[in-house]
Protein backbone atom coordinates (compact mmCIF):
# COMPACT_ATOMS: atom_id res chain seq x y z
CA UNK A 1 0.00 0.00 0.00
CA UNK A 2 1.25 3.13 -0.52
CA UNK A 3 0.23 6.60 -1.94
CA UNK A 4 0.76 7.92 -5.46
CA UNK A 5 1.92 11.24 -5.04
CA UNK A 6 5.26 12.13 -6.52
CA UNK A 7 8.61 11.51 -4.02
CA UNK A 8 11.73 11.00 -4.94
CA UNK A 9 12.78 7.03 -5.29
CA UNK A 10 15.48 5.51 -3.03
CA UNK A 11 17.75 3.16 -4.66
CA UNK A 12 15.89 0.78 -2.09
CA UNK A 13 12.43 1.04 -3.28
CA UNK A 14 13.81 1.23 -6.60
CA UNK A 15 14.75 -2.08 -6.09
CA UNK A 16 11.14 -3.18 -4.66
CA UNK A 17 9.30 -1.19 -7.47
CA UNK A 18 10.82 -3.25 -10.22
CA UNK A 19 9.94 -6.50 -8.06
CA UNK A 20 6.71 -5.40 -7.48
CA UNK A 21 5.93 -4.34 -11.07
CA UNK A 22 7.30 -7.88 -12.28
CA UNK A 23 4.22 -9.49 -9.70
CA UNK A 24 1.86 -7.22 -11.43
CA UNK A 25 2.68 -8.10 -14.73
CA UNK A 26 2.66 -12.04 -13.81
CA UNK A 27 -0.45 -11.98 -12.15
CA UNK A 28 -1.90 -10.07 -15.42
CA UNK A 29 -0.32 -12.71 -17.49
CA UNK A 30 -2.04 -15.77 -15.61
CA UNK A 31 -5.54 -13.63 -15.75
CA UNK A 32 -4.67 -13.20 -19.65
CA UNK A 33 -3.69 -17.17 -19.47
CA UNK A 34 -7.45 -17.98 -18.78
CA UNK A 35 -8.21 -17.48 -22.79
CA UNK A 36 -5.09 -19.76 -23.40
CA UNK A 37 -7.45 -21.52 -26.04
CA UNK A 38 -8.92 -19.11 -27.83
CA UNK A 39 -5.72 -16.91 -28.39
CA UNK A 40 -3.39 -20.18 -29.55
CA UNK A 41 -5.83 -20.59 -32.40
CA UNK A 42 -5.93 -16.80 -33.44
CA UNK A 43 -3.53 -16.16 -36.55
CA UNK A 44 -0.81 -13.94 -35.89
CA UNK A 45 0.60 -11.64 -38.39
CA UNK A 46 4.53 -10.92 -37.72
CA UNK A 47 5.18 -7.27 -38.96
CA UNK A 48 7.38 -7.04 -41.27
CA UNK A 49 10.70 -4.54 -40.72
CA UNK A 50 9.79 -1.42 -41.79
CA UNK A 51 12.58 1.57 -41.89
CA UNK A 52 11.41 4.98 -41.93
CA UNK A 53 12.77 6.73 -45.46
CA UNK A 54 14.81 9.76 -43.50
CA UNK A 55 14.64 13.01 -46.19
CA UNK A 56 16.75 16.37 -45.26
CA UNK A 57 15.15 17.95 -42.08
CA UNK A 58 13.42 21.14 -42.86
CA UNK A 59 13.45 21.91 -39.37
CA UNK A 60 16.66 22.00 -38.80
CA UNK A 61 17.03 25.23 -41.27
CA UNK A 62 13.86 26.79 -38.95
CA UNK A 63 16.21 29.44 -36.95
CA UNK A 64 14.02 29.36 -33.96
CA UNK A 65 13.83 25.42 -33.92
CA UNK A 66 17.41 25.54 -33.71
CA UNK A 67 17.92 28.25 -30.74
CA UNK A 68 15.21 26.23 -28.69
CA UNK A 69 17.00 22.82 -29.58
CA UNK A 70 20.22 24.60 -28.51
CA UNK A 71 18.51 25.91 -25.41
CA UNK A 72 17.29 22.62 -24.16
CA UNK A 73 20.82 21.00 -24.63
CA UNK A 74 22.12 19.99 -20.99
CA UNK A 75 26.00 20.16 -22.42
CA UNK A 76 26.69 22.36 -25.55
CA UNK A 77 29.98 24.18 -27.06
CA UNK A 78 29.30 26.44 -30.44
CA UNK A 79 27.55 24.11 -32.95
CA UNK A 80 28.02 20.72 -31.32
CA UNK A 81 25.32 18.81 -28.59
CA UNK A 82 28.12 17.73 -26.30
CA UNK A 83 27.87 13.83 -24.99
CA UNK A 84 30.47 11.70 -23.27
CA UNK A 85 30.47 8.46 -25.23
CA UNK A 86 28.51 5.72 -23.16
CA UNK A 87 27.22 8.40 -20.37
CA UNK A 88 23.36 7.67 -21.62
CA UNK A 89 23.77 3.93 -20.05
CA UNK B 1 -17.52 39.50 -25.44
CA UNK B 2 -14.42 41.10 -26.68
CA UNK B 3 -11.64 38.65 -26.72
CA UNK B 4 -9.03 41.05 -24.86
CA UNK B 5 -11.62 41.24 -21.99
CA UNK B 6 -12.33 37.43 -22.35
CA UNK B 7 -9.14 36.51 -21.96
CA UNK B 8 -8.24 39.14 -19.16
CA UNK B 9 -11.24 36.98 -17.39
CA UNK B 10 -9.93 33.70 -17.50
CA UNK B 11 -6.11 35.34 -16.63
CA UNK B 12 -7.93 36.66 -13.28
CA UNK B 13 -9.41 33.30 -12.22
CA UNK B 14 -6.13 31.61 -12.90
CA UNK B 15 -4.19 33.99 -10.60
CA UNK B 16 -7.56 33.70 -8.25
CA UNK B 17 -7.46 29.43 -7.77
CA UNK B 18 -4.66 27.67 -9.68
CA UNK B 19 -1.93 28.69 -7.45
CA UNK B 20 -3.89 30.65 -4.49
CA UNK B 21 -7.73 30.53 -3.43
CA UNK B 22 -8.63 26.83 -4.17
CA UNK B 23 -5.27 26.13 -5.40
CA UNK B 24 -6.50 23.98 -8.11
CA UNK B 25 -2.91 23.35 -9.66
CA UNK B 26 -4.24 22.63 -13.09
CA UNK B 27 -1.91 25.36 -15.13
CA UNK B 28 1.62 25.10 -15.39
CA UNK B 29 2.55 27.55 -17.77
CA UNK B 30 0.58 30.79 -19.06
CA UNK B 31 0.92 31.46 -22.62
CA UNK B 32 2.14 35.50 -22.33
CA UNK B 33 1.23 35.88 -25.88
CA UNK B 34 -1.89 34.47 -26.01
CA UNK B 35 -3.68 37.43 -26.78
CA UNK B 36 -1.57 38.44 -29.97
CA UNK B 37 -2.39 35.14 -31.30
CA UNK B 38 -6.05 35.17 -31.68
CA UNK B 39 -7.37 34.89 -35.32
CA UNK B 40 -10.58 34.07 -37.72
CA UNK B 41 -11.71 30.65 -37.94
CA UNK B 42 -13.94 28.42 -36.68
CA UNK B 43 -12.47 28.83 -33.29
CA UNK B 44 -11.95 32.19 -33.33
CA UNK B 45 -12.52 33.64 -29.39
CA UNK B 46 -12.40 30.00 -28.04
CA UNK B 47 -9.56 29.96 -25.11
CA UNK B 48 -7.85 26.58 -24.70
CA UNK B 49 -5.55 24.80 -22.39
CA UNK B 50 -2.94 21.88 -23.65
CA UNK B 51 -1.64 19.19 -21.93
CA UNK B 52 1.57 19.22 -21.31
CA UNK B 53 2.62 16.31 -23.36
CA UNK B 54 1.79 17.80 -26.41
CA UNK B 55 4.34 20.69 -28.44
CA UNK B 56 3.10 24.34 -28.55
CA UNK B 57 6.19 26.03 -29.66
CA UNK B 58 7.98 28.01 -27.62
CA UNK B 59 5.74 26.58 -24.15
CA UNK B 60 7.13 24.08 -21.95
CA UNK B 61 6.01 20.58 -22.57
CA UNK B 62 7.47 18.97 -19.74
CA UNK B 63 4.89 15.86 -19.20
CA UNK B 64 4.84 17.12 -15.61
CA UNK B 65 8.29 16.00 -14.89
CA UNK B 66 11.51 17.00 -13.57
CA UNK B 67 12.88 14.86 -16.56
CA UNK B 68 11.86 17.70 -19.09
CA UNK B 69 10.87 20.55 -16.32
CA UNK B 70 12.75 23.02 -18.31
CA UNK B 71 11.97 21.26 -22.23
CA UNK B 72 10.69 23.73 -24.67
CA UNK B 73 8.86 22.99 -27.55
CA UNK B 74 11.22 23.77 -30.92
CA UNK B 75 7.78 23.19 -33.67
CA UNK B 76 3.48 22.83 -32.85
CA UNK B 77 1.87 19.64 -33.00
CA UNK B 78 -0.35 19.22 -35.83
CA UNK B 79 -3.31 19.82 -33.65
CA UNK B 80 -1.79 22.63 -32.23
CA UNK B 81 -1.34 24.22 -36.20
CA UNK B 82 -4.91 23.38 -36.56
CA UNK B 83 -6.34 24.86 -33.74
CA UNK B 84 -3.74 28.05 -34.47
CA UNK B 85 -5.18 28.18 -38.42
CA UNK B 86 -8.80 28.55 -37.47
CA UNK B 87 -8.38 31.41 -34.42
CA UNK B 88 -8.13 29.37 -31.09
CA UNK B 89 -5.91 31.12 -28.73
CA UNK B 90 -3.81 28.57 -26.62
CA UNK B 91 -4.14 29.88 -22.96
CA UNK B 92 -1.60 27.79 -21.35
CA UNK B 93 -0.02 24.35 -20.40
CA UNK B 94 -2.01 21.98 -18.14
CA UNK B 95 -0.66 20.32 -14.77
CA UNK B 96 -0.69 16.17 -15.54
CA UNK B 97 0.24 12.97 -14.25
CA UNK B 98 3.54 12.47 -15.00
CA UNK B 99 4.09 11.11 -18.68
CA UNK B 100 0.35 10.19 -18.44
CA UNK B 101 1.33 7.54 -15.99
CA UNK B 102 -1.50 7.76 -13.71
CA UNK B 103 -5.32 8.00 -13.67
CA UNK B 104 -5.63 10.17 -10.33
CA UNK B 105 -3.33 13.53 -10.91
CA UNK B 106 -1.32 13.00 -8.02
CA UNK B 107 1.91 11.53 -9.64
CA UNK B 108 2.74 15.01 -11.32
CA UNK B 109 6.66 16.36 -10.42
CA UNK B 110 4.22 20.01 -9.80
CA UNK B 111 2.31 18.52 -7.35
CA UNK B 112 -1.23 16.87 -7.63
CA UNK B 113 -3.97 19.10 -9.27
CA UNK B 114 -7.34 19.04 -7.29
CA UNK B 115 -10.78 18.36 -8.45
CA UNK B 116 -12.63 21.52 -9.01
CA UNK B 117 -16.06 19.52 -8.56
CA UNK B 118 -14.90 17.52 -5.42
CA UNK B 119 -12.02 19.64 -3.94
CA UNK B 120 -10.94 17.20 -1.78
CA UNK B 121 -11.10 14.44 -3.88
CA UNK B 122 -8.50 13.11 -7.36
CA UNK B 123 -9.35 14.84 -10.64
CA UNK B 124 -8.74 11.86 -12.29
CA UNK B 125 -6.07 11.18 -15.01
CA UNK B 126 -3.59 11.30 -16.51
CA UNK B 127 -4.97 14.68 -18.24
CA UNK B 128 -5.96 15.28 -14.40
CA UNK B 129 -4.89 19.41 -15.39
CA UNK B 130 -6.74 20.01 -18.99
CA UNK B 131 -10.18 18.06 -17.71
CA UNK B 132 -9.59 20.83 -13.83
CA UNK B 133 -9.01 23.72 -15.75
CA UNK B 134 -11.86 23.41 -17.79
CA UNK B 135 -13.94 22.88 -14.80
CA UNK B 136 -12.54 25.58 -12.87
CA UNK B 137 -13.36 28.18 -15.74
CA UNK B 138 -10.10 28.98 -16.68
CA UNK B 139 -10.29 28.45 -20.74
CA UNK B 140 -13.59 27.36 -22.96
CA UNK B 141 -11.63 24.28 -23.77
CA UNK B 142 -8.49 21.92 -23.88
CA UNK B 143 -6.51 19.21 -24.87
CA UNK B 144 -5.97 15.92 -23.28
CA UNK B 145 -4.49 12.51 -24.56
CA UNK B 146 -6.37 9.44 -23.98
CA UNK B 147 -4.05 6.13 -23.34
CA UNK B 148 -6.65 3.82 -21.74
CA UNK B 149 -9.26 6.59 -20.15
CA UNK B 150 -6.77 9.55 -19.85
CA UNK B 151 -9.53 11.78 -21.02
CA UNK B 152 -12.61 10.22 -20.12
CA UNK B 153 -11.70 8.98 -16.56
CA UNK B 154 -10.62 13.10 -15.60
CA UNK B 155 -14.02 14.55 -17.47
CA UNK B 156 -16.13 11.68 -15.22
CA UNK B 157 -15.10 13.48 -11.74
CA UNK B 158 -14.89 16.66 -13.19
CA UNK B 159 -18.34 16.91 -14.32
CA UNK B 160 -17.65 17.49 -17.39
CA UNK B 161 -17.27 15.98 -21.29
CA UNK B 162 -14.49 14.35 -22.70
CA UNK B 163 -13.70 12.92 -26.45
CA UNK B 164 -11.29 9.62 -26.87
CA UNK B 165 -11.21 9.95 -30.88
CA UNK B 166 -11.22 6.55 -33.04
CA UNK B 167 -7.66 5.76 -33.51
CA UNK B 168 -6.76 7.25 -36.40
CA UNK B 169 -8.57 9.89 -36.37
CA UNK B 170 -6.56 12.42 -34.55
CA UNK B 171 -2.70 12.80 -35.60
CA UNK B 172 -0.51 11.76 -32.90
CA UNK B 173 2.65 13.99 -34.26
CA UNK B 174 3.81 16.25 -31.77
CA UNK B 175 2.73 14.43 -29.01
CA UNK B 176 5.18 12.86 -26.47
CA UNK B 177 4.12 9.55 -26.46
CA UNK B 178 2.76 6.52 -23.61
CA UNK B 179 1.76 4.24 -25.91
CA UNK B 180 1.90 4.69 -29.49
CA UNK B 181 -0.67 1.83 -30.41
CA UNK B 182 -3.40 3.37 -28.28
CA UNK B 183 -2.50 6.93 -27.67
CA UNK B 184 -4.93 9.46 -28.75
CA UNK B 185 -5.52 13.20 -28.75
CA UNK B 186 -9.01 14.69 -27.88
CA UNK B 187 -11.12 17.41 -26.33
CA UNK B 188 -13.01 18.18 -23.19
CA UNK B 189 -15.30 20.80 -23.15
CA UNK B 190 -18.24 21.37 -21.04
CA UNK B 191 -21.01 21.14 -23.49
CA UNK B 192 -21.22 18.60 -26.81
CA UNK B 193 -20.83 21.23 -28.90
CA UNK B 194 -17.60 23.00 -28.16
CA UNK B 195 -16.37 19.29 -27.81
CA UNK B 196 -17.15 18.52 -31.35
CA UNK B 197 -16.10 21.91 -32.44
CA UNK B 198 -13.03 21.41 -31.39
CA UNK B 199 -12.44 17.73 -32.74
CA UNK B 200 -13.95 18.72 -35.95
CA UNK B 201 -10.28 21.19 -36.23
CA UNK B 202 -7.81 18.66 -34.79
CA UNK B 203 -9.19 15.63 -36.84
CA UNK B 204 -8.06 14.71 -40.17
CA UNK B 205 -5.06 12.99 -42.36
CA UNK B 206 -1.53 14.01 -41.55
CA UNK B 207 0.92 12.67 -43.51
CA UNK B 208 3.50 12.85 -40.14
CA UNK B 209 1.23 10.57 -38.50
CA UNK B 210 0.84 7.13 -40.79
CA UNK B 211 -2.00 6.26 -38.40
CA UNK B 212 -4.23 8.60 -39.24
CA UNK B 213 -6.75 7.71 -41.66
CA UNK B 214 -7.86 9.64 -45.31
CA UNK B 215 -11.76 9.87 -44.42
CA UNK B 216 -13.88 12.93 -44.41
CA UNK B 217 -14.64 14.83 -41.22
CA UNK B 218 -18.03 15.89 -40.70
CA UNK B 219 -18.87 19.07 -39.44
CA UNK B 220 -19.62 17.29 -35.96
CA UNK B 221 -20.75 20.58 -34.52
CA UNK B 222 -23.18 21.15 -36.50
CA UNK B 223 -24.39 17.24 -37.33
CA UNK B 224 -24.78 17.28 -33.68
CA UNK B 225 -28.28 18.83 -33.63
CA UNK B 226 -29.91 16.08 -35.91
CA UNK B 227 -31.23 13.53 -33.14
CA UNK B 228 -31.39 9.85 -34.56
CA UNK B 229 -34.76 8.36 -34.85
CA UNK B 230 -34.07 5.36 -34.13
CA UNK B 231 -30.93 3.98 -31.86
CA UNK B 232 -30.21 0.40 -30.44
CA UNK B 233 -28.44 0.86 -26.99
CA UNK B 234 -26.17 -1.43 -26.30
CA UNK B 235 -25.89 -2.78 -22.37
CA UNK B 236 -23.68 -5.22 -21.68
CA UNK B 237 -23.81 -7.30 -18.20
CA UNK B 238 -20.42 -7.68 -18.47
CA UNK B 239 -19.48 -4.10 -17.39
CA UNK B 240 -22.39 -4.14 -14.63
CA UNK B 241 -20.68 -7.34 -12.86
CA UNK B 242 -17.39 -5.32 -12.93
CA UNK B 243 -18.89 -1.79 -11.69
CA UNK B 244 -17.71 -1.49 -7.94
CA UNK B 245 -20.18 0.67 -6.74
CA UNK B 246 -23.85 -0.58 -7.55
CA UNK B 247 -25.10 2.98 -7.32
CA UNK B 248 -23.14 4.04 -9.80
CA UNK B 249 -24.55 1.60 -11.97
CA UNK B 250 -28.72 2.71 -10.72
CA UNK B 251 -27.21 6.09 -12.27
CA UNK B 252 -26.57 4.68 -15.89
CA UNK B 253 -29.99 2.63 -16.14
CA UNK B 254 -31.99 5.68 -15.18
CA UNK B 255 -30.23 7.68 -17.63
CA UNK B 256 -30.56 4.79 -20.30
CA UNK B 257 -34.28 4.78 -19.17
CA UNK B 258 -34.84 8.43 -19.77
CA UNK B 259 -33.22 8.78 -23.32
CA UNK B 260 -35.57 6.00 -24.92
CA UNK B 261 -38.64 7.32 -23.08
CA UNK B 262 -38.00 10.48 -25.02
CA UNK B 263 -36.63 9.80 -27.93
CA UNK B 264 -38.48 5.97 -28.40
CA UNK B 265 -35.06 4.46 -28.79
CA UNK B 266 -34.45 0.70 -27.83
CA UNK B 267 -32.28 -1.23 -25.41
CA UNK B 268 -30.51 -4.41 -26.98
CA UNK B 269 -28.50 -6.98 -23.91
CA UNK B 270 -24.72 -7.43 -25.59
CA UNK B 271 -22.20 -9.56 -24.79
CA UNK B 272 -18.40 -8.20 -24.29
CA UNK B 273 -17.59 -11.35 -22.61
CA UNK B 274 -13.89 -10.52 -22.70
CA UNK B 275 -14.09 -6.85 -21.34
CA UNK B 276 -12.83 -8.47 -17.87
CA UNK B 277 -9.47 -8.81 -19.23
CA UNK B 278 -9.15 -5.44 -20.82
CA UNK B 279 -6.83 -3.99 -17.57
CA UNK B 280 -4.59 -6.97 -17.39
CA UNK B 281 -4.18 -7.13 -21.55
CA UNK B 282 -3.50 -3.17 -21.15
CA UNK B 283 -0.71 -2.60 -19.12
CA UNK B 284 1.52 -5.18 -20.23
CA UNK B 285 1.23 -3.43 -23.65
CA UNK B 286 1.32 -0.03 -22.32
CA UNK B 287 4.51 -1.29 -20.17
CA UNK B 288 6.58 -2.10 -22.61
CA UNK B 289 5.50 0.76 -25.23
CA UNK B 290 6.45 2.92 -22.18
CA UNK B 291 9.73 1.34 -22.07
CA UNK B 292 10.52 2.02 -25.64
CA UNK B 293 9.40 5.75 -25.63
CA UNK B 294 11.38 6.56 -22.88
CA UNK B 295 14.64 5.33 -24.48
CA UNK B 296 15.16 8.91 -25.92
CA UNK B 297 15.35 10.66 -22.52
CA UNK B 298 18.76 10.09 -22.12
CA UNK B 299 19.81 13.80 -20.88
CA UNK B 300 21.84 14.09 -24.06
CA UNK B 301 19.91 16.46 -26.31
CA UNK B 302 17.81 17.35 -23.61
CA UNK B 303 16.57 17.27 -20.21
CA UNK B 304 17.52 14.64 -17.73
CA UNK B 305 18.20 11.11 -17.56
CA UNK B 306 14.31 9.76 -16.70
CA UNK B 307 15.50 6.99 -14.43
CA UNK B 308 17.53 9.15 -11.75
CA UNK B 309 14.56 11.85 -11.83
CA UNK B 310 11.38 10.39 -12.47
CA UNK B 311 8.26 9.52 -9.72
CA UNK B 312 7.90 5.66 -8.75
CA UNK B 313 4.85 5.28 -10.74
CA UNK B 314 7.15 6.21 -13.71
CA UNK B 315 9.92 3.74 -12.46
CA UNK B 316 7.23 0.95 -12.29
CA UNK B 317 6.34 1.02 -15.94
CA UNK B 318 9.42 1.83 -16.75
CA UNK B 319 11.73 -1.28 -15.11
CA UNK B 320 8.47 -3.64 -15.25
CA UNK B 321 8.27 -3.18 -19.21
CA UNK B 322 12.77 -3.35 -19.63
CA UNK B 323 11.76 -6.67 -17.57
CA UNK B 324 8.83 -8.51 -19.47
CA UNK B 325 10.28 -7.22 -22.81
CA UNK B 326 13.58 -9.13 -21.94
CA UNK B 327 14.38 -11.91 -24.88
CA UNK B 328 13.71 -14.97 -22.25
CA UNK B 329 10.27 -13.81 -21.78
CA UNK B 330 9.79 -13.56 -25.92
CA UNK B 331 5.97 -14.38 -26.12
CA UNK B 332 4.96 -14.26 -22.40
CA UNK B 333 3.48 -10.94 -21.77
CA UNK B 334 3.74 -8.60 -24.81
CA UNK B 335 2.57 -10.81 -27.54
CA UNK B 336 0.18 -12.80 -25.95
CA UNK B 337 -1.57 -9.42 -24.56
CA UNK B 338 -1.71 -8.43 -27.96
CA UNK B 339 -3.52 -11.07 -29.09
CA UNK B 340 -6.23 -10.98 -26.09
CA UNK B 341 -6.38 -7.05 -27.28
CA UNK B 342 -7.01 -8.23 -30.95
CA UNK B 343 -10.03 -11.08 -28.74
CA UNK B 344 -11.44 -7.70 -27.44
CA UNK B 345 -11.80 -5.76 -30.66
CA UNK B 346 -13.79 -9.02 -32.44
CA UNK B 347 -15.80 -8.75 -29.11
CA UNK B 348 -16.62 -5.38 -29.78
CA UNK B 349 -16.87 -5.81 -33.58
CA UNK B 350 -19.45 -8.07 -32.75
CA UNK B 351 -21.41 -6.39 -30.36
CA UNK B 352 -21.81 -3.22 -32.91
CA UNK B 353 -23.83 -5.54 -35.65
CA UNK B 354 -26.31 -5.89 -32.85
CA UNK B 355 -26.47 -2.27 -31.61
CA UNK B 356 -25.76 1.41 -32.60
CA UNK B 357 -23.85 2.31 -29.39
CA UNK B 358 -22.81 0.90 -26.27
CA UNK B 359 -23.67 2.72 -22.74
CA UNK B 360 -22.26 1.97 -19.53
CA UNK B 361 -20.57 4.07 -16.61
CA UNK B 362 -16.88 5.80 -17.10
CA UNK B 363 -15.45 4.31 -14.12
CA UNK B 364 -16.80 1.71 -11.98
CA UNK B 365 -16.37 3.43 -8.75
CA UNK B 366 -16.35 6.86 -7.42
CA UNK B 367 -12.95 8.96 -7.00
CA UNK B 368 -10.72 8.37 -3.65
CA UNK B 369 -9.55 11.72 -1.34
CA UNK B 370 -6.13 12.66 -2.92
CA UNK B 371 -3.07 11.38 -1.32
CA UNK B 372 -4.79 8.36 -0.37
CA UNK B 373 -3.00 4.88 0.12
CA UNK B 374 -4.02 2.61 -2.72
CA UNK B 375 -2.31 -0.10 -4.42
CA UNK B 376 -1.49 0.03 -8.12
CA UNK B 377 -3.81 -2.65 -8.86
CA UNK B 378 -6.55 -0.83 -7.23
CA UNK B 379 -5.48 2.15 -9.47
CA UNK B 380 -5.34 0.67 -12.13
CA UNK B 381 -8.93 -0.49 -12.16
CA UNK B 382 -10.00 2.75 -12.45
CA UNK B 383 -9.42 2.52 -16.24
CA UNK B 384 -11.00 -0.82 -16.23
CA UNK B 385 -14.32 0.63 -18.83
CA UNK B 386 -12.44 3.00 -20.66
CA UNK B 387 -9.63 0.73 -21.72
CA UNK B 388 -11.79 -1.53 -23.92
CA UNK B 389 -12.57 1.65 -26.40
CA UNK B 390 -8.40 2.04 -26.78
CA UNK B 391 -7.60 -1.58 -27.12
CA UNK B 392 -10.67 -1.68 -29.71
CA UNK B 393 -9.53 1.29 -31.28
CA UNK B 394 -13.22 2.88 -31.44
CA UNK B 395 -14.30 6.04 -30.30
CA UNK B 396 -16.25 6.67 -27.06
CA UNK B 397 -16.86 9.85 -24.83
CA UNK B 398 -17.69 10.79 -21.52
CA UNK B 399 -20.85 12.87 -20.33
CA UNK B 400 -21.84 14.48 -17.01
CA UNK B 401 -24.67 11.71 -15.72
CA UNK B 402 -25.81 12.88 -12.24
CA UNK B 403 -24.53 13.16 -8.82
CA UNK B 404 -23.45 10.71 -6.07
CA UNK B 405 -22.81 11.72 -2.81
CA UNK B 406 -22.44 15.37 -4.28
CA UNK B 407 -19.53 13.71 -6.53
CA UNK B 408 -20.34 13.36 -10.45
CA UNK B 409 -20.67 10.49 -12.36
CA UNK B 410 -20.12 10.41 -15.82
CA UNK B 411 -21.55 8.65 -18.37
CA UNK B 412 -19.56 6.47 -21.50
CA UNK B 413 -20.99 6.80 -24.81
CA UNK B 414 -19.05 4.21 -27.09
CA UNK B 415 -19.61 3.76 -31.01
CA UNK B 416 -17.57 1.76 -33.78
CA UNK B 417 -14.21 3.33 -35.27
CA UNK B 418 -15.23 6.74 -37.22
CA UNK B 419 -18.81 6.52 -36.11
CA UNK B 420 -18.21 10.10 -34.00
CA UNK B 421 -20.98 11.71 -35.61
CA UNK B 422 -23.79 9.07 -34.19
CA UNK B 423 -22.07 9.36 -30.63
CA UNK B 424 -21.86 12.78 -30.47
CA UNK B 425 -25.55 13.36 -31.42
CA UNK B 426 -26.36 10.78 -29.25
CA UNK B 427 -24.61 12.56 -26.34
CA UNK B 428 -26.48 15.66 -27.47
CA UNK B 429 -29.26 14.42 -27.33
CA UNK B 430 -28.69 13.36 -23.50
CA UNK B 431 -27.36 16.82 -22.92
CA UNK B 432 -30.98 18.23 -23.78
CA UNK B 433 -32.24 15.98 -21.68
CA UNK B 434 -30.56 17.24 -18.62
CA UNK B 435 -31.12 20.97 -19.90
CA UNK B 436 -34.49 20.64 -19.18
Amino acid sequence: MENFLWHHVSKEEAEQIKREAKKIMDSFARAIASVEKEISEMPFVERKEQIREESEKKSLQDKKFRDIMFENAPEKEQDYLKAERGKWK
Amino acid sequence: MEIKKKIKQFLDEIEKNNKKGKAINAILEINKNAEKESGKGKLSGKVIAVKSNINVRGMKTSCASRTLENYKAGYDATVIKKIKKEGGIIIGMTNMDEFASGSSGETSYFGPTKNPAAIALIPGGSSSGSAAAVAAGFCDMSLGSDTGGSIRNPASHCDIIGVKPSYGLVSRYGLIDLSMSLDQIGPFAKTVHDAALLLEVIAGHDEKDSTTFNVKIPEYSKQIEKIPKSIKIGISKDFEELCQDKRINKLIEEAIERLCKEYGWQKKSVSLKYVDLAVQTYYPLCYVEFFSATRKFDGRRFGKKIEEVCGPEVLRRILGGSEISRAEFHGLYYRRALKVKELIKRDFEKAFKECDIIICPTVPKLPHKIGSKISAEEMYSYDAFTIPANLSGICALSIPCGKIDDVPVGMQIMASAFQETKMLQVARAFEKLTEK
